[in-house]
């Protein structure tokens, strides 16, 4: 593992064990009120927000929903695009013209006004954010694995197994799947970055989930609510540099496991 | 006779994780204006490097040890700005694979100028009539509509001659070809051959012959050095060379010539990070003798000769 | 026109399925198909409703509504907003006055800056300010832009007071204007900068690997002209492509930019849409960046084809 991958892991791996217990690592629950208002001290590491919630416990347990909502969004782009990508490079002729085809007119949908739109009318929530991201976000995917695949089709191991009279759905499972991970994995990592950042942003104007407080919420109320006018920077710093540093854990991850990002100094 | 390039003891590896590449080892030779020196061997065993090492052009990975004088100056010692400004004007260096040699976003015209540009004062018109008259005496019919052209809408053969043309339009005093009819086919060669011979005529440049065909080494060389795994095993004048061959692995390229029965050398050349004792040679020598495989072979030298091997050592 | 059948059909689908999107929509969600049209906040007498069920023939079969619609959007008619009480493509072209040249500045200084820098990343990666460069990108590229916005604004308006904190006004002349906009385009073009480096980066350490560049040394070419004369020039139609693709996100981001920074333009008519549920302004946006993105892929495809011969050659 070279550098930049070992520290986006251990910042990812923080994050995500103070996503799995919120209530060990949070000196508060996050909905006991207390005085609005106060700045950062002894009593409130990080101050607290106007309805007087500890602000520390709230960006602890919005971890949970901002990682679940990138996670899953990214994992289901990921399966359409896989499965999009490894039936075009298998099928190959129309059925690959037709995908890759439907694919690039995916490609140019400006999708976060689609994600805005849906929203509005169904009314905001995590499950419509991550079924709208994993339907347009599988495009770079399916187009990195059916290049991948169309590979390794030609490759020995695949030939042989279809000269020993496997079935084709089975050679797809067990011989193409494996060998295409160490491909999507970065590409998923990617992904999960893109995806926190459009939930923030959507979150930003409103339409997150208010039930579940992330860390984009927890920056919407703060905007919304003044805190830049009356300069109570712990409201809407903590939650911003959360998201920051979380994606590009992420970030860090997945570029270090791109051949063209090539972070080594020396080949 | 003028010396233009002295080569001494040059040695280059390269440095990749832990592992040490020699990819040279050792080599010296020379050459004097108007000759033609060529360097056979089989694909792998260090030509290319040479050829790099003398221009400046290798990575910054490697270890070059040795000299090479360019006319009594240390190429390897010369500061960056000095190299920039011999390399194009009056060292010319034409790469394996002229296809990939040019950008394909460029002109042909445009590339073939690029060296007049930066070396000399001229203006763009002056330095595009030059290309004209470059590509004229070199036998196009039709100079100016070829110089508008791009890589791609010519074939191997032509793009060849294109780079010849950009690698002596300044009329180098050294003029390095690294393989310059592999992948061609045979009309092409001749051309290229052709080309050769009249810059031989012409320009009076002294040439260094990379190949790995023995016949295009004997139509065209005067002297002619044969390498094996990062070192040079035989060299002397060419008609010599092929008359009186000396080291069993060049009786061996040539028995694999086809007028010869294409008879291959048995075996592979090791791995040029591998080093072993005795002779690079004698894994695969038919005519090894037990010395062969614990002793390192001198560079005997004879007159005009040179040769490693043990065998003419015991003469 | 070098843009080949298979390109115009791709935008002529991603035009027709982004109009399916908007037509499908507000008729398919739940809730009144009438109240999903005009918008929930909107107070439009029982008359009146009526009548616009009559004139946007919801009483007709789909295939002839679709008809109507796509007569409409061909019109310009992109319905009316009965919030702002205007048509929805005059109050669109008002604000996209604002956000048009906003985005545009910010592509071309984020291109001006961000191909340079990540250019030189790539060519010498081991320096300091290149792997500075590269870690910065990365950086800044994982900070929402609007969280960047609304650091910029605490830190410069509110501490500093060097910029406005509320948004111009649209009779302004045109230095206040440029005022307000400073900080939005400074943000706006960091981000596209930072993420241009990363292509070009990886597009640039790409092209070090073909034979080109190193001709191009060997002419006698420095380090820089091989760069940014040869290198850069095909190194820039990968980034070409993804600066096109580009388009929607940064038109998103700016968007959101803008809200922060309380600009009148599309970000912050959607953001009072959102709020007061306006949806033939939510569908009219969606449509006109659908559009926008599409042209820009149309302008990507030109350009490339006059950058690249083997594209503008195929006819
Ligand atoms: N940049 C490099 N890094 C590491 N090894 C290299 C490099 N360039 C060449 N070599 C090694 O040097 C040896 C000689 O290569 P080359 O001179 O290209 O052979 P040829 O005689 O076919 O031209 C090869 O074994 C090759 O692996
Ligand atoms: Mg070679």
């Amino acid at each position: 593992m070279r550098r930049p991958e070992i520290l986006g892991s251990i910042v990812l791996a923080a994050f995500l064990i103070m996503a799995v217990a919120p209530g060990t690592f949070a000196p508060q629950d996050p909905y006991t009120r207390f005085t609005p208002y106060t700045p950062p001290g002894s009593d409130h590491l990080l101050g607290t927000n106007d309805m007087g919630h500890d602000i520390l416990s709230e960006l602890i347990y919005g971890s949970r929903v901002s990682l679940f909502v990138g996670f899953a969004s990214a994992l289901l782009a990921t399966m359409v695009g896989g499965i999009v990508g490894i039936v075009a490079g298998y099928c190959r002729g129309g059925i690959e013209d037709l995908l890759m085809g439907f694919t690039d007119i995916i490609l140019m949908l400006p999708w976060i006004p689609v994600i805005i739109i849906l929203a509005v009318f169904l009314g905001p929530g995590i499950w419509i954010f991550i079924l709208i991201f994993g339907a347009f976000a599988w495009t770079s995917i399916a187009r990195i694995i059916r290049s991948k695949v169309l590979q390794i089709r030609e490759s020995g191991f695949v030939q042989s197994a279809r000269c020993l009279g496997f079935p084709t759905w089975y050679i797809m499972a067990e011989e193409i799947g494996p060998n295409l991970f160490h491909i999507a994995f970065p590409q998923c990592m990617l992904l999960v970055a893109s995806a926190m950042i459009t939930e923030a942003s959507v979150s930003f104007i409103g339409l997150g989930d208010p039930s579940m407080k992330s860390w984009g919420v927890m920056l919407s109320f703060a905007f919304t609510k003044g805190a830049l006018i009356n300069g109570m920077w712990w409201w809407y710093l903590p939650p911003g540099i959360a998201i920051s540093i979380c994606v590009m854990a992420f970030a860090l991850i997945g570029y270090s496991r791109e051949k063209w990002v090539n972070f080594e100094v020396r080949e | 006779m003028n010396r233009i390039l002295e080569v001494c003891k040059l040695s280059v590896s390269f440095i990749s994780g832990n592992e040490v590449v020699q990819a040279v080892n050792n080599v010296s030779f020379d050459i004097s204006q108007g000759d033609i020196f060529a360097l056979v061997g089989e694909t792998g065993c260090g030509k290319s490097v040479i050829a790099h090492a003398v221009a400046g052009l290798l990575p910054d990975n490697t270890v070059i040890s040795g000299e090479v004088n360019y006319k009594g100056q240390d190429l390897l010692e010369l500061s960056q700005q000095d190299l920039i400004a011999l390399r194009g004007q009056e060292i010319g260096i034409i790469l394996q694979n002229p296809s990939r040699a040019l950008n394909p976003l460029y002109t042909i015209g445009h590339q073939i100028r690029e060296p007049v540009l930066v070396h000399t004062m001229k203006t763009k018109d002056r330095a595009s009539r030059m290309v004209t008259a470059t590509l004229r005496k070199m036998g196009f019919f039709d100079p100016e509509s070829e110089a508008h052209r791009y890589p791609f809408e010519s074939s191997g053969g032509m793009n060849q001659r294109f780079v010849i043309a950009t690698s002596t339009i300044l009329s180098p005093d050294l003029l390095i070809a690294d393989e310059p009819t592999t992948g061609l086919d045979h009309s092409c060669i001749a051309d290229v051959i052709k080309e050769f011979e009249r810059i031989k005529k012409e320009e009076h440049c002294a040439m260094i012959l990379i190949t790995h065909d023995l016949t295009l080494a004997r139509t065209l060389a005067d002297r002619i050095g044969v390498m094996y795994s990062g070192e040079i095993v035989e060299m002397g004048e060419c008609k010599a060379v092929f008359s009186d061959t000396l080291h069993p692995y060049t009786r061996g390229l040539i028995g694999g010539l086809p007028e010869n029965g294409c008879t291959p050398i048995p075996g592979i050349s090791p791995p040029m990070s591998r080093r072993f004792p005795g002779c690079r040679f004698h894994p695969r020598c038919t005519e090894r003798m037990p010395i062969c495989g614990q002793v390192h072979p001198r560079l005997e030298v004879n007159g005009d000769r040179f040769v490693r091997c043990h065998l003419c050592h015991s003469h | 026109m070098h843009i080949t059948f298979y390109r115009w059909s791709r935008y002529f689908f991603s035009l027709f399925f982004t109009i399916c999107i908007s037509f499908l929509l507000p008729r398919l969600m739940p809730g009144d198909p009438i109240a999903n049209m005009i918008g929930q906040s909107a107070h439009v007498s029982d008359a009146t409703i009526i009548e616009l069920r009559q004139e946007l023939g919801l009483d007709l079969p789909l295939p002839e509504q679709f008809l109507q619609y796509l007569v409409n959007i061909a019109h310009f008619d992109l319905g009316y907003s009965y919030t702002l009480h205007a048509p929805v493509s005059s109050i669109i072209m008002e604000r996209m006055a604002l956000t048009i040249p906003f985005v545009g500045i910010a592509i071309v200084i984020g291109i001006i800056l961000g191909v340079p820098l990540g250019a030189l990343a790539g060519m010498s990666r081991s320096k300091k300010t290149s792997i500075l460069a590269t870690y910065g990108s990365i950086a800044l590229s994982s900070a929402p832009p609007y969280f960047l916005s609304l650091i910029a604004l605490s830190i410069l308006s509110f501490n500093f007071g060097l910029f406005p904190l509320k948004g111009v006004s649209a009779t302004a002349g045109i230095i206040p204007w440029i005022h307000h906009l400073i900080l939005p385009i400074a943000v706006l073009s960091s981000c596209i900068a930072a993420r241009n480096c990363l292509i070009m980066r990886g597009s640039v350490i790409q092209e070090t690997h073909e034979h080109y560049p190193l001709y191009a040394k060997a002419k006698g070419l420095t380090e820089r002209m091989v760069l940014f004369q040869h290198i850069v020039k095909n190194a820039s139609l990968p980034l070409i492509t993804q600066v096109a693709l580009d388009v929607g996100f940064i038109l998103s981001g700016a968007l959101f930019i803008e809200i922060v920074f309380s600009l009148p333009g599309m970000g912050m008519l959607t953001y009072d849409a959102v709020l007061s549920r306006d949806y033939p302004i939510l569908e009219g946006s969606l449509l006109v960046i659908a559009i926008m993105v599409i042209l820009t892929n149309i302008a990507a495809d030109i350009i490339y084809g006059v950058i690249d011969p083997r594209i503008r050659w195929q006819g």
